[in-house]
């Protein structure tokens, strides 16, 4: 994977919906080529921050490669090499798009590839997350939830990024796809390098995924270490009720 | 599949098994779904309800049992506040009652509290919990003795799963409720039921107490359920996944519908159709390998990752 090296760095920072101050004095970095989970309880900034960090939301206290998003232009390397795959796979295809076209629009937008090499591109894309050609073929309302998750995340590397933010990538799936969709997240991370973000409640998800952790709650950093270290004796009292809720999935 | 008064059962299986298909059969939503019983039968309280009329539907549906459907979002009227949601229920079951009684008796067994905010709260103001709660507060306000629930705790985050669970524990306790929890959330079924059902393809491959089902599958699609679960593989690695995909609806024939994706199958498995077999744990198996156990076979925590 080509990928131009990248520093997403939160400084100090705070965040508001109007008078509703959603972070507080966040300080985090994340270069390219790390995993990351950003575990916490709805509701306490986890999304908001992973915005913030890939420039959906703007803040000069969030620099990237050393600049607010805001310097960066819309086809500057920088940009394309920071990708997000939202929650709900339905909600982020557009419905009257092919999961071919969808990808390859990707690739021809973000400068990747030229028009007439961009759907052939996005087939072998396609491919490479387990979506075969006929299924290509196919709209978002004839693919299952777990297929419209892989044609997303597609679509997301079709830009060539570092780092792939992911906000709960797998908490619409069921069991058995939900462990497809880690297995691509390995391949795409141990083996080929990519960095990843993961925004998620699930802490089974999380440690299976990441090395460093980061634990929100009401907009703070409130824990932040190796997920190893942090799970196997969390300090914050927050961070221990989540491993408890862990622990009792082992009995299971 | 059975469920007993005061008991609760667990049903799972992958997107596309029938669960939710099974719950509107047994609620009388199929007819509104486009399906229809082809086969068996639906008995309630020892009445035959296959064939039942709207109007009798709407007997059990008052009284005997109550769905808390999946979306909580998309159940609930966006247009109509808390107080007028559940008014709009308790009428329709007894137009003689105390409404604010009710209301206030209903939210506080929902451990909501009974405040204005609440009351005048539209469904978007609530957060993921209280609208999962304000779904179950409208499905006690016909006095179920059944209460089926699809997904609920899917959406929501831990802590609040634990509430939800706690919360169904206890109208359990109190109101001798009985419950079926239709979840791919096996942590949420173990932690809440007392039986099993795993479906596959439109059947129900295993049944059995959820304490020794989980730690000891008998079928091979259960086994390999479980086996995907992240903590029982070490992090960083791959985790268990079987190839393929469930067959569609017109794809099953003869045979076990599992054979195809089965890492265990046999030839007499691709044409013979497993019968449930009681297995000595508790519980019934439909394979055909379920009454001759292996003793040469790998234990069930060491799964084949491929």
């Amino acid at each position: 994977m080509t990928s131009t090296p990248i520093a997403v760095v939160a400084e100090g920072l705070d965040f508001s919906y109007g008078k509703s101050q959603i972070l507080h004095s966040v300080d985090l970095e994340i270069t390219s080529g790390q995993r990351v989970g950003i575990v916490g309880e709805s509701g306490s900034g986890k999304t908001t921050l992973a915005k913030l960090l890939v420039g959906v939301l703007r803040s000069d206290q969030v620099t990237a490669n050393g600049r607010p998003w805001s310097g960066w232009g819309r086809r500057s390397p920088v940009r394309r090499a920071v990708q997000f795959v939202q929650q709900d796979p339905y909600a982020s295809l557009t419905p009257q798009l092919s999961a071919r076209s969808a990808v390859a629009e990707a690739a021809r937008v973000s400068g990747q590839a030229p028009r007439r090499e961009a759907t052939a591109q996005a087939v072998e894309l396609l491919g490479s997350v387990g979506i075969g050609p006929d299924m290509a073929a196919r709209r978002p309302g004839r693919l299952s939830g777990g297929q419209c998750q892989r044609v997303s995340i597609a679509r997301a590397l079709a830009a060539r990024p570092s780092i792939l933010f992911a906000d709960e990538p797998t908490s619409a799936l069921d069991l058995s796809v939900q462990a497809q969709i880690i297995n691509l997240l390995l391949v795409l991370t141990k083996d080929q390098g990519l960095g990843l973000v993961l925004v998620s409640h699930d802490i089974a998800v999380v440690r299976h995924l990441t090395e460093r952790v980061v634990v929100m709650r009401h907009g703070r950093i409130v824990e932040h270490g190796s997920t190893s270290d942090v799970l196997a004796a969390p300090q914050h009292e927050y961070t221990q009720m989540l491993c408890r809720a862990h622990l009792l999935e082992e009995v299971a | 599949m059975e469920v007993a008064p005061g008991e609760a059962v667990g049903l799972v299986g992958e997107t596309g098994s029938g669960k939710t298909m099974t719950v509107r059969a047994a609620t009388g939503l199929l007819s509104a779904a486009g399906g229809r019983v082809t086969r068996g039968a639906i008995t309630i309280d020892g009445e035959d309800a296959t064939a039942a009329t709207e109007k009798a539907w709407r007997r059990w549906q008052g009284k005997t049992l109550a769905l808390v459907p999946q979306s909580s979002m998309s159940s609930l009227s966006p247009l109509r506040r808390v107080r007028g949601q559940l008014a709009e229920t308790i009428r329709r079951v007894d137009r003689a009652v105390d409404l604010d009684d009710q209301i206030a008796g209903l939210l506080e067994s929902v451990h909501l509290p009974v405040t204005k905010e609440v009351l005048d709260s539209y469904p978007h103001e609530l957060s993921g919990g209280m609208r999962q709660r304000v779904m179950i507060a409208l499905a006690l306000a016909v006095k179920p003795r059944l209460l089926i629930a699809d997904e609920p705790t899917t959406a929501l985050d831990v802590a609040i799963r634990g509430e939800i669970l706690e919360l169904f524990g206890e109208l359990r306790r109190e109101r001798k409720l009985a419950l079926v929890m239709v979840s791919h959330d096996i942590s949420a079924i173990a932690a809440a039921t007392d039986r099993i059902v795993v479906m596959y393809a439109g059947q129900s491959v295993e049944s059995g107490p959820t304490g020794s089902v989980l730690p000891d599958p008998g079928h091979p699609y259960t086994e390999a359920l479980l086996a995907a679960i992240p903590q029982r593989t070490p992090p960083g690695l791959p985790l268990p996944v079987v190839s393929g995909q469930p067959p569609r609806p017109e794809e099953i024939t003869i045979g076990c519908a599992f054979a195809p994706r089965c890492p265990k199958v046999k030839d007499a498995c691709r044409n013979q159709t497993p019968a449930p077999v009681v297995v000595a744990r508790g519980g019934q198996v439909s394979c055909l390998l379920a009454h001759r156990p292996d003793p040469q076979a790998p234990s069930k925590t060491e799964a084949k990752v491929r």
